[in-house]
């Protein structure tokens, strides 16, 4: 692998993408004083409670403005969070990049490492520097170059933030034409104490390019931070393949995760995302944003999530259907008990020239007790006459005469609550052991408490 | 090992037990009969503790090694970690859980009870194909899903299957027979016969004479609304099959 290589721009260039940051923090903070996200259609059922607290906040309280000591934490730190991480990791079957505090470590304590093009300058990559803005869209120069006005609010704030520390606030991965790797590429992500208060925002952009082939897992373990707010966009280049894996153990207070993915012809991507948190007031929200850009294109969503406590649970998909033949499937899984709150709000459009589309999603959800909460919200835009396109949602309960079967042969209530939960996200769980077959993630999911 | 004393008990407001009065000892075998709707099922089902059943009045005492414990007051995993065990009438299908995973959590939560080992995947494979070459049936069960797309012969030979791993002391067959053809009959009552012993007690709960003549009972008794109204030896079993139940009670 190449060593993470920091470009040597000049005093002058930081300044000017500093500026940047405080440009984008101002663009922020003028969005954030008239916005309710109560009143909001897209954002009404995400607890964003917490941005009351951003209003006025200078840029440096909430993001780390010198990130080299994040990148290279003390010795302590470093041995603590090896600790932490060596029983969630598998370096045989991972090459894995450990983002401390949202930040890349400069020095990657898990090795071996593959040879990838890694990078948190886009413009240091040698032989197509120039296009970098090609390569990654959703760069921060890429945006700055094309005057690309991000919508998305927290989106918006990521990039503010991502850019304060203008070396090291991003990363970039990208396989070359034909590349694939052994091993999958495995990013996991903890902050620690100094994260209190903060926002950890890390912003990851994965480029594929023709015929490459990747599997990326990404795990979130522990968490400290007021908020984490992760960025990571795709770039899926001709009949090119990604994996993905989105998993979040964490006790993080709030997280909002957000993908934006473009793909190109034949090109093919599969993200599943598994939620399943230790803080039981945690409230989070998983979007994900695709552009079917060329035809042929396909993408699977799934995802699992267990929301308990008083936790809040939400998915925000956006698909853009752009061309013909593309394809999409959604699945979401989830259940939801206590005083516990999710939703699933799933938008799919498909273009005037998409003709032969063809689109499906189905959410299903076990809701146990009386006072846990589900809204699921459809949203179908078809434009094009020649399409296939379903959805469909079931809210259901665990089945009385199942549980007492259960019992009935010695699992106590809490056991036989667990084996039909296991038993309801099988074929989800199914898919994930053929996918990304002996991930440690997959051992993490363990519903009982 | 189980004493019922004057047991009322209703579901839904529709009381379905009247005053049962039965004991049954260690190492007997019992058979229960009546007409439909008589609250056979009700019975096994407040015996295995199923929670939409009110009991009004009157005792259920079980003793195991020597000690009476208050059923009612156990809770329904409880009552199956302290030996009891109910064959379902209609067992109940789960998709997405493999019988064998389900066998094994159950025999391994008893395992945790008795202090005695868990068993892993492999193990416990081992252990239970060899319970049911036993039995005479068929391993393949236990590679799919919890009773999913079984035949009704398959579900009822699933539950002496399960009766075989989890080894209970007090066994409520619930109407086992019923729905079997003439060589699942066979199977299934060969199972129940080579299950007893003298520290074991069965009731089996049927509707037909059939099974008796497969498994060697102590006694019969017959259940008429709620109540029994007449008990005996096997002939009992013989006058039911000539005469019905409409003398009776």
């Amino acid at each position: 692998m190449k060593k993470i290589i920091t470009s040597d721009r000049s005093a002058e260039k930081e300044r000017i993408k500093c500026k940047y940051a405080l440009e984008l923090y101002e663009d922020f903070q003028e969005r954030l004083a008239d916005f309710r996200y109560e009143k909001d259609e897209y954002w009404k059922y995400t607890k964003l409670n917490f941005l009351a607290k951003f209003r006025q906040a200078p840029i440096t309280s909430l993001g780390f403005a010198d990130a080299n000591e994040l990148a290279a934490p003390r010795a302590e730190e470093r041995a603590k969070l090896i600790k932490l991480l060596a029983p969630l990791v598998d370096s045989s079957k991972q090459n894995i990049l450990v983002f401390f505090n949202g930040i890349i470590l400069d020095e990657q304590p898990f090795m071996p490492l593959e040879k990838l093009s890694l990078s948190h300058e886009a413009a240091s990559f040698s032989e197509n520097g120039k296009k970098s803005e090609v390569n990654f869209p959703y760069s921060l120069r890429g945006m700055k170059k094309q005057n690309f006005k991000e919508t998305n609010i927290l989106a918006l704030l990521n990039a503010a933030l991502a850019s304060l520390d203008c070396k090291k606030g991003e990363v970039f991965i990208k396989l070359d034409e034909a590349a694939c790797l052994k091993k999958a590429l495995h990013l996991v992500f903890v902050d620690s104490h100094r994260a209190q208060n903060k926002v950890i925002s890390p912003r990851v952009h994965v480029t594929l390019e023709k015929k490459s082939k990747l599997t990326l897992l990404e795990t979130h373990v522990e968490n400290h931070a007021l908020l984490t707010n992760s960025f990571v966009s795709f770039k899926l280049g001709e009949e090119t393949e990604l994996q993905h894996l989105y998993a979040d153990f964490s006790g993080a207070e709030n997280s909002i995760h957000f993908t934006r993915s473009l793909l190109g012809k034949g090109s093919v991507l599969k993200s599943y995302s598994l939620q399943k948190n230790t803080n039981k007031s945690h409230a989070s929200s998983v979007q994900h944003e695709s552009f079917l850009r060329e035809k042929e294109a396909k993408l699977v969503l799934q995802g699992f999530y267990y929301g308990q406590g008083e936790e809040k649970k939400d998915f925000i998909i956006k698909l853009h259907h752009e061309s013909p033949k593309t394809y999409s499937q959604q699945l979401f899984k989830g259940i939801v008990r206590d005083e516990a709150m999710a939703s699933f709000t799933g938008s799919v459009k498909v273009y005037r020239d998409a003709q032969k589309t063809n689109s499906s999603q189905l959410s299903k959800t076990l809701l146990l007790g009386d006072s846990a909460k589900m809204n699921i919200r459809p949203q179908l835009e078809i434009l094009a006459d020649d399409v296939k396109c379903d959805h469909g949602a079931t809210i259901g309960q665990l089945d009385a005469d199942e549980l007492f079967y259960l019992q009935s042969r010695g699992l106590s209530k809490n056991h036989a609550e667990e084996v039909l939960f296991l038993a309801f996200i099988e074929e989800f769980i199914n898919e994930l052991k053929l996918i990304f077959p002996g991930e440690t993630v997959l051992k993490n999911l363990k519903l009982r408490d | 090992m189980i004493y019922i004393e004057d047991l009322h008990a209703e579901i839904e407001g529709k009381s379905v037990l009247n005053g049962i009065n039965l004991v049954v000892k260690a190492g007997e075998v019992h058979a229960i009969m009546g007409p439909n709707g008589a609250g056979k099922s009700s019975l096994s089902r407040i015996i295995a503790g199923h929670p939409a059943y009110n009991i009004r009045s009157g005792s259920i005492e079980y003793e195991i090694n020597l000690k009476k414990k208050n059923l009612l007051d156990m809770g329904v995993h409880e009552r199956a970690l302290n030996g009891i065990f109910m064959s379902f009438q209609y067992p109940v299908e789960v998709n997405g859980l493999s019988n064998m995973e389900f066998l094994r959590s159950a025999f391994n939560e008893l395992s945790k009870f008795h202090g005695s080992e868990e068993l892993d995947a492999l193990d416990f494979a081992e252990f239970a194909e060899k319970k049911i070459k036993a039995l005479g049936m068929n391993t393949d069960l236990l590679e799919r899903e919890l009773n999913v797309a079984f035949s009704g012969g398959e579900k009822k030979q699933n539950e002496i299957i399960q009766m075989a791993i989890l080894s209970p002391r007090l066994c409520f067959l619930d109407e086992t027979d019923s729905g079997l053809d003439i060589d699942a009959l066979r199977t299934v009552a060969s199972g129940i016969e080579s299950f007893t012993n003298k520290h074991r007690a069965i009731v089996i709960i049927t509707h037909y004479h059939r099974i008796l003549e497969y498994v060697n009972v102590d006694k019969v008794h017959i259940l008429k609304d709620g109540r029994i109204v007449s008990s005996g030896d096997s002939s009992l079993a013989k006058e039911i099959e000539k005469h019905g139940y409409k003398n009776l009670g």
